[in-house]
């Protein structure tokens, strides 16, 4: 337990990139950003949501733009939290309104990534347009 | 036109815009409410210009969803604004909407709530009847309640939709890590039976072995050597099973492996067992019960030492009793002594080590196989010449019935025989084994 609280102090100023090139690599972001989640104290089913945002901007990057990053960053006073950054320079989202309308549907997926990575997270930006990349920035305070 | 709708009655004015009215009252995206508020606004309130801001989030800011005219608006409101905090501490108070538009250079700022939460603001500009002004904004705030319901509903399954994906990937990768496991474990079994090895051939004794880990491998250890005429065979049970208990048998075997040859007898071998294990491994609880037997395969001498560990059976003159037995346990701590038992092996006679595995199962009622009926199988197996780990084994199996196995279990069987009568020596080199 005390080793818990020492680790989540050593974290404060962790900034830690994860490069996403390959399909195993949405495994490791979703699994260091729930370590992190865990080491700073998040309730159990907010580990599991902030995992589940994170490996649907991944699998956003895998699919969509072949490689990118997830950087995740952990937030210190005066709210702690995790704030995930996705990065990628692929083909961008041309209407970012209608995937976050609730009535889109892809051809690829359900189309519901985003806008459920939305709910599932306190804070959601989404920055994309044709040729632009995407750039995606959640943030999940421990409470 | 303005002045001509002037003195036209607000009711019937609102009923000539009645399609209109519905048209806002049915549209579900925020723009479409926004489209058909702009409508109704400019069509039945004749106003100039218009903007609707809406936020669908409670911690969002409000966006301008859509205007018409000439306002000049700003595309996004900030929710800790002084002005929509204001505006959302004015509800029920439409004057003060007055003043607070004329910060924006519009006529009017109609607020739109949903219960306590503000959701949007149409600016307007031009003259307004109050009358219709709480019809439209009655209408736009139902329209924009149900669109921000119909928006969480959408948000809900998308997250039920990632959840479950989510819970499939998990799921694959619990078993890709199960396959993994289990070959790993398929290869610590070959390695664990190759570490046990086969059963040498001795002149003067019959030796079997009967190993049984409850899972693909297990804490049970067994060796058998013949040096100089003395056959010297060892048991060993680690506490648990398991990998865990697997991992606890490598290394007594090697460390058994060291003592196995200088050690003048089975009680000493015992002691610097222990003390080598329990020195070396303090920390790391290698606990096990052990039992270590000697026999002069030419007098037929026997000797016998235990640590913590079940009886052994001996069959003398066809008739089986149940030696030896308890002892400290070892790995527990050093300078340990260990008492010897001695007793004599005609030809013919048995002497059989086992774990507590067949023993020590317990049937559903609750009881145990227990030593005597170990001892009575035992005998009766002795004497048919048939394999005694195996009936030991099925008599156990048949007394706890459907109950689990709970225990690894392992039997080492010695039986004296004069070497004459011995069957001869297979083809196989001894080398081969
Ligand atoms: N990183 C990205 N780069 C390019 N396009 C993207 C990216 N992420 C999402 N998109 C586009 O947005 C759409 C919606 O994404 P999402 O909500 O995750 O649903 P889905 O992946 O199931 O289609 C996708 O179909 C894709 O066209
Ligand atoms: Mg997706």
């Amino acid at each position: 337990m005390n080793l818990g609280g020492r680790h989540a102090v050593s974290t404060l100023n962790d900034i830690i990139e994860i490069p996403i090139d390959a399909e195993g690599d949405i495994v490791r972001a979703r699994g260091t950003g729930r370590d992190i989640c865990r080491t700073l104290g998040f309730a159990e089913i907010n580990q599991v949501k902030v995992a589940t945002a994170i490996s649907e901007l991944a699998r956003n990057i895998h699919q969509y733009a072949g490689k990118g990053r997830i950087t995740l960053k952990v937030l210190g006073a005066p709210r702690p939290g995790i704030e995930i950054v996705a990065n990628d320079e692929g083909p961008g989202i041309s209407d970012t309104k209608l995937v976050l309308s609730g009535t889109y549907r892809s051809r690829t997926g359900m189309g519901k990534g985003l806008l459920g990575a939305r709910r599932l997270m306190d804070y959601f930006e989404l920055v994309s347009a044709p040729g632009k990349g995407t750039h995606v920035t959640l943030r999940k305070f421990v409470r | 036109m303005a002045a001509i709708a002037n003195f036209e009655p607000a009711a019937t004015r609102l009923a000539r815009f009645a399609a209109l009215r519905r048209a806002l009252s049915q549209a579900e995206s925020v723009d479409a409410i926004a489209e058909h508020t702009l409508a109704f606004v400019q069509t039945a309130l004749g106003v100039r210009s218009a903007a609707l801001y809406a936020s669908t989030r409670e911690d969002e800011d409000f966006a301008l969803i859509a205007s018409a005219g000439d306002a000049d608006l700003p595309p996004s409101l900030d929710r800790t604004s002084p002005f929509i905090v204001e505006l959302g501490a004015s509800k029920g108070d439409l004057s003060k909407t007055r003043e607070l538009g004329s910060m924006w250079g519009v006529d009017r700022a109609i607020p739109a709530w949903q219960g306590d939460n503000l959701v949007g603001v149409l600016f307007v500009t031009g003259e307004l009847e109050l009358e219709i002004v709480d019809e439209l904004q009655f209408e736009l705030e139902r329209a924009l309640t149900v669109s921000i319901v119909a928006m969480l509903r959408e948000e809900e399954l998308a997250v039920l939709a990632i959840q479950e994906r989510e819970l499939v990937g998990l799921l694959r990768e619990v078993q890709e890590r199960d396959a993994l496991m289990r070959a790993d474990l398929e290869k610590a079994r070959d390695f664990q039976r190759q570490m046990l090895g086969a059963v040498p051939r001795v002149a003067g004794a019959e030796v079997a072995v009967t190993f049984e880990p409850l899972e693909l491998v297990g804490g049970d250890l067994y060796a058998v050597a013949a040096l100089d005429g003395l056959l010297r065979v060892f048991v060993a049970d680690a506490t648990g099973h398991g990998v865990r208990a697997c991992l606890t048998t490598m290394f007594i075997k090697s460390e058994y492996e060291i003592v196995r040859s200088s050690a003048a007898a089975p009680s000493s071998l015992l002691a610097q067992l222990n003390d080598a294990i329990a020195k070396k491994y303090q920390s790391a609880e290698m606990l096990f019960s052990a039992v270590c037997a000697d026999i002069d395969l030419a007098t037929g001498a026997t000797r016998l030492a235990f640590a913590g560990h079940p009886p052994a059976c001996v069959v003398r003159a066809g008739a089986a009793a149940m030696i030896g037995g308890g002892g400290p346990l070892m790995g527990l701590r050093p300078r340990m002594r260990f008492e010897l038992v001695e007793l004599h092996l005609d030809t013919d006679d048995g002497l059989y080590l086992f774990t507590d595995g067949f023993v020590e199962a317990r049937a559903t009622s609750g009881e145990q196989f227990g030593d005597d009926r170990a001892r009575d199988a035992i005998e009766a197996a002795h004497r048919a010449h048939a394999d005694v780990g195996a009936a030991l084994k099925s008599a156990s199996e048949a007394f706890v019935g459907g109950a689990k196995a709970s225990d690894d279990a392992t039997v080492v069987s010695v039986r004296r025989v004069s070497p004459e009568e011995q069957a001869p020596p297979s083809l196989a080199p001894a080398s081969a084994r």
